[in-house]
């Protein structure tokens, strides 16, 4: 017996072990986080990376491009014939003449054949792409003799590799290019008609990349350069580009990763709080030192939690202990009698004898098993009230009736100041509290002292006072007085010491019928209990509080 | 052997007493804690049974205050069962714990173990020369022959015997044969003398006048 009485060893309440594990698996809050956190942040590095790439790719395109149009622009402009015998003063050959003018000849002629109608539509009529064959043609086009320069920047910068030119005669023969130039496919040649004079355009080559313009009299320029120097700069941008992105994301992950460490750690700490937890450890707390924030509001109201938790079972521990205690007592006379009766052959008066006293035993069994169901029944809110209309002067009369050979024993004089006060209630729970109260005055009273009783109405409710001249209740047992099997003198005498569920019970019944009762009491200088109880018979609820700590001034006025 | 009960309990402690006596202890009944401590530690008793929620004064408080005095065996009676309870109770210096309800033929086992043990007897059967004592029947046999005795005659037969080899002085066998209820006069003791050396031979009990009693080791 004592063994299934103790509380179960932590089996019941302790959360199954080795979950702790198992739960930090790929469905974790933090793996959840951490995959999130991954996703955005290559989501984020990738558009970064790409959108960098492709900005600073067709930045550089422009800028090529616009170079090139520029050039080719130049190209058309500035490319003027060169007069060979004619004294520049210039330097060495390919040298461009210091006059940037046009110095297309006007009137110039000397010795040279006339050069062509420049204006006239001739060879601009002529199909452009067809290569020039045949004197007719040359008689159309340039003279062959006619040499060109480029505009000085266009030579210098193909000197260095950097771009290369070509310019085309309406007839498709290259009037100059650099020397770099190669293979260059003439843009016009695919033509059927002479295109217009217009804007430069650009065309993309292979590797190269070039701009060519329609110029006045089928003149086709074209400046282009190799994008392979700026491929692989793009490349090793786009290079650089993933490898800081990698960089990041695992800097980030790693970083997310302790964050989310820290974040978890108190909780796996609240958890293992948690699972130690159990009926026969309930004084586990949370370490609230480490714990910040919102889980530092949860840690807190956890703990509190556990803190009722453990109240709560431990005064299911006492009141189980206290009430198996007190069905002991009786029943181990009732057992012990009948060993003694048994044990040999005894008289008809030893065997009566022995039977009364187990009758007495068994009454007191009786009487506790009673009052614990019947505060089981108001704990579960199923007490159940037969009420009827009474009233409580005639029911407390009865009541004072019935103690009072108690109180002639303890030489005690009750004094009864009853109204007629009609209400509806459970006759026979009402007169239990008021004997409770009268028996409880008349025990705890003084040799010769005295107890009144007063039955009164103030407005809808109807009172019930019983004042003592006896002991009091010590102040520090005062906040305890309602709790079952409490008793002020916790070893007092078994011949006028009660249940100790007396005053408990007193309570259930006042609440169970929408009552209230409250005390007041001074140590040494006696005590007075007051019932309210609705005349009406309002409905149980639960009324405003009756913890001891609102009682005073109620009860003593 | 005598005995003392501390219970508030008053029909528990009437059927402890009663049946007690009825062993062949001589019982003498507390029913507070004061009174208990008070009895318990003005005489020699073989074995206190103590319960733990007595008015005046808690089991553990009288158990310790008994502790500064006397070697009593205490056995503690209680409805009490918790592991703590009985720790606390066997460290206040409890011998034995025993809980409500309990059996009685438990009860007078533990006691005979009790008084046995404080006496430093281990067996249950105790031997003189050739008389052989059973303390668990309360039966005497001379030479493999039973003898019957009174209970008072065993019960000086079992306190001479448990001291065996050591002087029993008459008011030893006054305090463990005579509860206080007994109204008895001191050529008693002599009267029971005569009777066991009737039944147990002349030389059984050794008389060291002026001291006491004792018998062969």
């Amino acid at each position: 017996m004592a063994e299934s009485l103790s509380p179960d060893p932590g089996c019941s309440l302790a959360a199954p072990r080795g979950q702790r594990s198992s739960g930090a698996g790929f469905k974790s809050i933090r793996w959840t986080l951490q995959l999130w956190h991954a996703g955005l942040l290559a989501v984020v590095l990738t558009a970064f990376g790409s959108m960098s790439y492709v900005g600073i790719s067709r930045m550089r395109y422009q800028e090529v491009d616009t170079d090139l149009e520029r050039s080719v622009q130049g190209l058309v402009v500035g490319l003027r014939p060169k007069m060979p015998g004619r004294p520049t003063g210039e330097g060495p050959p390919g040298v461009p003449p210091m006059d940037p003018r046009p110095t297309w000849p006007e009137g110039d002629t000397g010795p040279r054949p006339e050069p062509p109608d420049w204006r006239g539509p001739g060879p601009l009529e002529r199909p452009v792409g067809r290569p020039p064959d045949g004197p007719h043609a040359r008689e159309r086009s340039f003279p062959p003799w006619l040499e060109f320069e480029a505009p000085v920047e266009l030579d210098r910068r193909a000197a260095t590799g950097e771009l290369y030119y070509v310019i085309w005669g309406f007839d498709g023969r290259v009037l100059k290019s650099s020397a770099n130039a190669g293979e260059v496919p003439d843009p016009g040649s695919t033509l059927s008609s002479p295109p217009k004079p217009g804007p430069p355009q650009i065309r993309q080559r292979g590797e190269v990349r070039e701009a060519y313009v329609y110029g006045p009299f089928g003149l086709r320029g074209l400046v282009g350069r190799s994008m392979r120097p700026d491929q692989a700069a793009l490349h090793r941008l786009a290079f650089l580009l993933v490898a800081v992105g990698a960089g990041v994301l695992v800097i980030g992950l790693a970083g997310g990763w302790l964050v989310s460490l820290r974040a978890v750690r108190p909780i796996e700490a609240i958890t293992a709080v948690a699972q130690e937890i159990s009926a026969s450890n309930l004084s586990r707390r949370i370490d609230l030192a480490g714990t910040q924030s919102e889980l530092g509001t949860l840690a807190a109201v956890l703990n509190d939690t556990f803190a009722r938790l453990e109240a709560a079972f431990q005064q299911q521990v006492r009141f189980t202990a206290d009430a198996s205690h007190e069905l002991r007592t009786p029943l181990a006379v009732i057992h012990t009698h009948a060993q003694l009766a048994l044990s040999r052959q005894r008289s008809a008066e030893e065997y009566r004898r022995m039977f009364e006293t187990c009758l007495r035993a068994s009454d007191r069994m009786k009487n506790l098993v009673d009052s614990l169901l019947l505060l089981a029944r108001a704990d579960a809110g199923r007490l159940s009230l037969n009420r009827t209309e009474l009233d409580l002067r005639d029911l407390v009369a009865e009541c004072v009736e019935m103690v009072s050979p108690l109180a002639a024993k303890k030489g005690v004089t009750v004094e009864s100041d009853l109204e007629s006060v009609t209400l509806l209630a459970d006759g026979t729970r009402v007169a239990q509290v008021a004997t409770n109260l009268l028996t409880n005055a008349i025990r705890y009273n003084r040799e010769g002292g005295r107890v009144q009783v007063h039955v009164g109405a103030s407005g809808s409710d109807a009172l019930l006072s019983v004042t003592d001249t006896g002991v009091g209740i010590p102040a520090e047992s005062q906040p305890h007085l309602f709790e079952r099997f409490y008793r002020v003198d916790a070893a007092r005498n078994r011949e006028e010491g009660g249940s100790g569920l007396g005053l408990a019970i007193c309570k259930s019944i006042a609440e169970a019928h929408g009552g209230t009762i409250t005390f007041c009491s001074e140590a040494g200088k006696g005590a007075v209990f007051l019932v309210r109880l609705p005349r009406g018979g309002a409905d149980g609820g639960c009324p405003a509080d009756s913890l001891p700590t609102e009682n005073g001034p109620s009860a003593c006025g | 052997m005598r005995l003392l009960v501390i219970e508030d309990e008053p029909d528990l402690l009437e059927v402890l007493a009663q049946s007690l006596r009825e062993a062949g202890y001589a019982v003498d009944e507390a029913s507070d804690g004061p009174t208990g401590l008070y009895k318990a530690a003005g005489a020699d008793y073989d074995a206190v049974v103590l319960d733990l929620m007595l008015p005046g004064m808690s089991g553990w408080d009288l158990l310790r205050e008994l502790r500064k005095t006397k070697a009593t065996p205490v056995l503690i009676l209680t409805a009490r069962d918790t592991i703590p309870d009985r720790v606390k109770g066997l460290d206040a210096g409890a011998d034995d714990y025993l809980t409500k309800p309990f059996e009685l033929p438990e009860l007078q086992a533990r006691l005979r173990a009790l008084i046995r043990r404080s006496a430093g007897q281990t067996k249950a059967t105790l031997e003189v020369d050739d008389v052989e004592i059973d303390t668990a029947e309360r039966t005497v046999r001379k030479a493999g022959q039973p003898v019957a005795l009174t209970p008072r005659e065993y019960a000086l037969v079992e306190l001479l015997a448990l001291h065996k080899g050591r002087l029993v002085t008459r008011t030893m066998i006054y305090d463990h044969l005579f509860d206080e209820a007994d109204d008895s006069l001191s050529n008693l003791v002599d009267v029971h003398v005569a009777n066991v050396r009737k039944k147990l031979g002349k030389d059984f009990i050794m008389t060291r006048r002026g001291e006491g009693y004792q018998v062969h080791g």
